[in-house]
């Protein structure tokens, strides 16, 4: 690695001192020398290094909000304080105040109600569209990598093809041909969705396949099928997890970009996107409106988004470096004897 | 564990029988796109039931190719050009992929080199043990779970129980091939093909696998096709041995014979680079390497390290024509591929 040029090591780099501590591989230079107070490896360039490492604290507080906005979003329909669709017109755009904390929407709803409630449509479908583009992603992306040959041209060619469009764009036509609703929804956003988790799983899976284990199992006279799902795709399963984490806030995002295009949920239902399209004219006035819902959103896609990082940065588990040594040498005691 | 003591001193516990279970018969695999003869050049090989063959022979001489073919397991870039392979009559190079998967460890199963990558780092290890009995045999998932339990406290495992609902990380490089043996004979498969199964494991450990391996050609009438470099192993195990060299086979017979009165000059230059013959801190090596020597279309192809063929001046017909695999004497156990060894027809 070529030195870069020393920067000098203040207090406003915080960072820069805790990854030279932390570094244990950072060659020891004498400590009153410039480079021992200014060490070109850290600072800057250490995220960079270190594969954008997040911090470890990244999974507690992204599964702690997610806990939290599930909890609230399961228990709505008891802890909301009105009902969502009720209109009381002589409260229409009011502010925040003891009976509603949120203010009221333009025509008198009360808007923590409409948030909580729209909450629920906006998390589940953008949780089943999530599911839906894992599950065809993982079996397509599977089975072009164990088939191979014309199949394996034929899917990943038409992921190239459905990558080239914007989801939204493609989701709008779809839904222009086969009218709103929330199948049509979960179909159009899953038809643009499954095709990043075919290409991750395929890519998994030719590299899982030329593993010795998988030779084994041939062997033993698995067919192929029963190798792909039973030995490849449970391999290959953390890094798909971690990307289903890292895909749900975009489809959160999809989900709320349509409804606020007016193609998502249809009234009465409503949803985080749909409030913003009805926040927009009062949005100068009322900014609350339009900031709720937006930071509904916001925190929810960010604290999925938290969880996947952190996952993705874990270490396998089931892995250790030296395990080798895991196992005591008196496993193979008992046996020393036992021959002539 | 119980463990027939005399077995190890009566390895003919039960005899070899003489109906042949594996017949390999000019065996030829070519790597078309790539420079340098085949890999495998007409090999014949036969093991009978309850015996153990021996395969030796340096680095690319062709033996890990000859378990890959019986076992339908070569590289796509790999092509079989000649020969036939019969498994219990069947012919394995032409059968359905359907028929191969039947086959694979109900009748004939592999051993291989690096135990511990050949499980599977995220399934238990009782259940990778029972995978064969459940394909081949139909067992129940829970019947399947018992059974595991029986097979790795069989194979030497002090605890079947809590091994079996553990991951495989966990085991030892010794403790991996237990159980790799293990899910091999569960089906009990009349064949195991073993790669080096040793040769990643520490010397105590070695001795252990060999022991199992032996116990288990008694008990069940196993016969195992041995691939090894050590010649330590074949002399102490296999009851017969093929030398393999530059994809041929220059020399097979009964093993004590290969060890006491060795034919070909590779083999005795084999003998004497072991450990077993060489003098006190003297290790003799051969010049070159085998792995040009598959290029050699015409005369033997040993010739260019050969000091036999020097020393007796023979380098121009060793060069001419290729000797054959004949026998040595006029008993059929014994067959080199040498104008000087003993019993060739016409001695040039």
């Amino acid at each position: 690695m070529p030195r870069r040029r020393p920067r000098p090591v203040t207090a406003e780099h915080p960072r820069a001192q805790a990854a030279e501590v932390a570094t244990p591989a950072a060659p020891a230079a004498p400590a009153d020398s410039p480079t021992a107070r200014a060490s070109p490896r850290a600072g800057l360039f250490d995220s960079v290094r270190g594969g954008f490492r997040s911090p470890p604290w990244t999974l507690a507080v992204g599964a702690g909000a997610l806990a939290a906005v599930v909890v609230i979003l399961l228990l709505t329909p008891w802890i909301a304080p009105h009902d969502p669709a009720f209109q009381e017109l002589s409260q229409r755009l009011a502010g925040p105040s003891g009976d509603h904390w949120a203010g009221t929407d333009h025509l008198g709803r009360d808007v923590l109600s409409r948030l909580m409630y729209g909450g629920r449509f906006s998390v589940t479908i953008a949780a089943a569209t999530l599911v839906l583009c894992a599950v065809i992603g993982i079996v397509l992306g599977a089975l072009a990598a164990g088939r191979g040959g014309i199949l394996d041209e034929l899917l990943m060619r038409g992921v190239d093809v459905l990558t080239c469009f914007p989801d939204v764009v493609v989701a709008l036509f779809l839904i222009a041909i086969f009218g709103t609703g929330y199948g049509t929804l979960v179909a159009a956003l899953t038809i643009t969705g499954w095709t990043p988790f075919a290409r991750l799983m395929r890519g998994l899976a030719l590299e899982i396949k030329s593993k010795e284990y998988i030779e084994a199992a041939e062997v033993l006279g698995c067919p192929r099928w029963f190798i792909v799902f039973r030995h490849i795709v449970p391999n290959a399963l953390r890094p798909v997890l971690a990307m289903s984490f890292l895909r749900f806030g975009h489809k959160l995002i999809t989900v709320g970009a349509l409804s606020y295009l007016g193609l998502g949920v249809q009234p009465p239902d409503s949803d985080w996107g749909a409030m913003l399209l009805d926040a927009q004219p009062y949005m100068e006035r009322l900014p609350w409106l339009g900031v709720l819902p937006g930071l509904a959103i916001f925190v929810t896609a960010l604290s999925v988004t938290l969880i996947g990082q952190g996952l993705e940065n874990r270490k396998l588990p089931r892995r250790r470096p030296d395990a080798g040594h895991a196992e005591p040498a008196s496993a193979e005691a008992p046996l020393k004897g036992a021959g002539p | 564990m119980i463990r027939h003591r005399e077995s190890a001193t009566q390895p003919a516990c039960s005899p070899p029988s003489d109906t042949p279970l594996l017949e390999i018969r000019g065996l030829r695999v070519d790597f078309p796109h790539v420079e340098g003869g085949p890999a495998i050049d007409g090999i014949e090989l036969t093991i009978r039931r309850g015996e153990i063959v021996a395969l030796v022979g340096e680095s690319g001489s062709g033996k890990t190719m000859t378990a890959l073919a019986v076992m339908g397991l070569l590289p796509p870039e790999a092509e079989i050009t000649g020969g036939t392979a019969t498994l219990d009559g069947e012919d394995l190079f032409t059968m359905s992929s359907t028929r191969r998967d039947q086959i694979r460890g109900n009748k004939v199963a592999m051993l291989f080199q690096q135990p511990k990558a050949m499980l599977d780092p995220t399934a238990k290890v009782g259940t990778q043990v029972s995978e064969s009995l459940r394909r081949h045999r139909g067992v129940s998932r829970r019947d399947a779970k018992t059974r595991a339990v029986e097979l790795l406290r069989d194979v030497g495992n002090p605890e079947p129980q809590r091994r079996a609902s553990s991951y495989p990380y966990r085991l030892s490089g010794g403790m991996a091939q237990r159980v790799m043996i293990a899910a091999a004979l569960s089906a009990d498969p009349a064949l195991l093909v073993a790669d080096e199964p040793t040769t990643a494991l520490d010397v105590t450990v070695q001795a252990q696998i060999l022991k199992l391996l032996q116990r288990k050609r008694d008990e069940l009438g196993l016969s195992i096709l041995l691939i090894t470099h050590d010649l330590g192993i074949v002399s102490s195990m296999a009851d017969r041995t093929a030398v393999m060299y530059a994809g041929r086979i220059v020399e097979d017979g009964v093993t004590t014979e290969i060890f006491t009165d060795p034919q070909h000059p590779y083999t005795q230059a084999l003998l004497r680079a072991s450990l077993l013959e060489s003098e006190r801190g003297k290790l003799f090596a051969i010049p070159g390497s085998a792995t040009q020597a598959r290029a050699i279309d015409r005369g033997c192809r040993f010739r260019p390290r050969c000091d036999t063929a020097r020393e007796l001046g023979i380098t121009e017909t060793c060069g001419s024509a290729e000797p054959t695999l004949h026998a040595c004497g006029d008993h059929d156990h014994h067959h080199s591929r040498c104008y000087a060894s003993r019993g060739y027809p016409e001695v040039p």
